[in-house]
């Protein structure tokens, strides 16, 4: 008999939550009127709601968890020139054929040519100043020769600032640190769309030069070498195979100067 | 076209980011396991930046990413439901029943309540009662039909009621209304 079938629940839930119009919600209505049992069933989901909000809506102004907030930072890509493109590419086909070897042969090695707070300290001056926006050098670019001079005599290891415009970088300027009671320079670059590399110099130890090795911190990666003179490396965001394309620039471009 | 495309992808992104807090806040509920949430929010997020192309332009992005985050889970389950106990791969990944054990004696009492319900009633409740959806949303993104959403919330709300406490005597009324 279902015509007679008395309104249930799911119809009371209905009405409360104004998904029911015209004539059935006009019945439900009615049905209220006379069932104190009903009525306890239409004002609960308002109730339940309420409970639900307070036990859950501080979760709303959470921060996200930092690796899933890093999804949405913009990878750091490069308009490189055709040439260096096919670099970049080539460079991104070595890694990836070279695999996990790659990795630990950059770690692992075991030969540090400079300190191992080298990279640690590097990686450190570019979180403190890259994010930096009304001062993040302290001697600006447009005098580079200038800038280069100072630096290196500070540092005592002679090196021209490198000019990396045609990676898309150009230099913001740079600054002197003070690394573990040594002088280190920090020179800043950046891109169109305002991202920033940095490259870290120290004096070298006299050793010999090392090959290009690797680090990576949270979401920054590191390109580090030294040919004994200067200890370098290239910070930035990680990205394919952009940031160590540029670091193959700026060694390039130290090693002439 | 080029650039047009990069900023509707950008205004996408943004859309997603803005979504994930609410993400986030039914997971919790629904979970109610922290690091389970945050796993699956993450594996949402991953899963919608990879296909922002399949967004259509008039879909509604909290409709689209809870979508998402539904079949996310589904995926998530079948595939615990494949790996064998033996070799856990992760520890955070527990068996649903273990971790509600642990997470039961410093949650408070509407989550006790929830971890009681089955998991579609769950949805339902929390899809309605916490997100503010509508019926046929929430039918569309759990793929079901609205009538079946319509009788989960109600059971899941009415077993919610009974183990609050709320007037428990009509517990029984309602027994005898089904009759």
């Amino acid at each position: 008999m279902k015509a007679l079938r008395p309104l249930g629940d799911i119809e009371i839930n209905a009405l409360a939550d104004g998904e029911l119009s015209g004539e059935a919600a006009a019945e439900a209505g009615a049905a209220l009127a006379g069932d104190d049992g009903l009525r306890a069933v239409f004002s609960w989901p308002q109730e339940l709601s309420g409970q639900l909000h307070l036990a859950y809506d501080g979760v709303l102004a959470e921060p996200l968890p930092a690796r899933t907030a890093r999804l949405f930072r913009p990878a750091l890509t490069f308009q490189l020139p055709k040439g260096a493109r096919r670099i970049a590419a080539a460079a991104a086909i070595a890694a990836a054929a070279a695999g996990a070897g790659y990795l630990v042969g950059l770690q692992g090695a075991g030969v540090e040519t400079q300190g191992s707070g080298f990279v640690q300290a590097a990686l450190g001056a570019h979180r403190v100043y890259a994010s930096e926006v009304r001062h993040p050098v302290e001697v600006a670019g447009a005098d580079s020769e200038h800038l280069g001079k100072w630096l290196s005599k500070r540092l005592g290891a002679d090196f021209a600032v490198p000019q990396i415009k045609d990676a898309g970088f150009t230099l913001v300027g740079g600054r002197l640190l003070a690394e573990a009671a040594k002088p280190a320079a920090l020179l800043m670059y950046e891109d169109a769309s305002g991202r920033r590399l940095t490259l870290y110099i120290e004096k070298g130890n006299g050793g010999g030069a090392s090959q290009m090795r690797y680090a990576a911190s949270d979401t920054l990666g590191a390109y580090y070498w030294t040919d004994g003179a200067l200890a370098c490396a290239l910070t930035g965001e990680l990205d394919g195979g952009g940031l160590k394309v540029v670091a193959e620039r700026v060694y390039a471009a130290l090693d002439k100067g | 076209m080029g650039v047009a495309l990069d900023r509707s992808l950008a205004g996408r992104k943004n859309a997603i980011a803005a979504q994930a807090p609410r993400l986030m806040r039914y997971a919790c509920a629904l979970l109610r396991d922290r690091r389970e949430a945050e796993d699956l929010v993450h594996d949402c997020i991953v899963r919608a930046l990879a296909n922002m192309a399949s967004w259509r332009e008039d879909e509604n992005p909290r409709k689209w990413l809870f979508t998402i985050l539904h079949n996310v889970h589904v995926d998530r389950l079948r595939a615990r439901a494949r790996r064998p106990l033996t070799t856990p791969l992760d520890e955070g990944f527990e068996v649903a029943g273990a971790t509600l054990q642990s997470a039961d004696v410093t949650l408070g009492e509407i989550d006790k309540a929830l971890a009681a319900l089955p998991l579609e009633q769950r949805q339902c409740v929390l899809l309605i009662g916490l997100e503010g959806m509508g019926y046929a949303e929430a039918a569309a993104m759990l793929d079901v039909p609205v009538g079946t959403v319509m009788s989960r919330l109600s059971r899941g709300r009415e077993r919610l009621r009974v183990l609050l406490d709320r007037d428990a005597s009509r517990a029984t009324t309602g027994l005898r209304r089904i009759k």
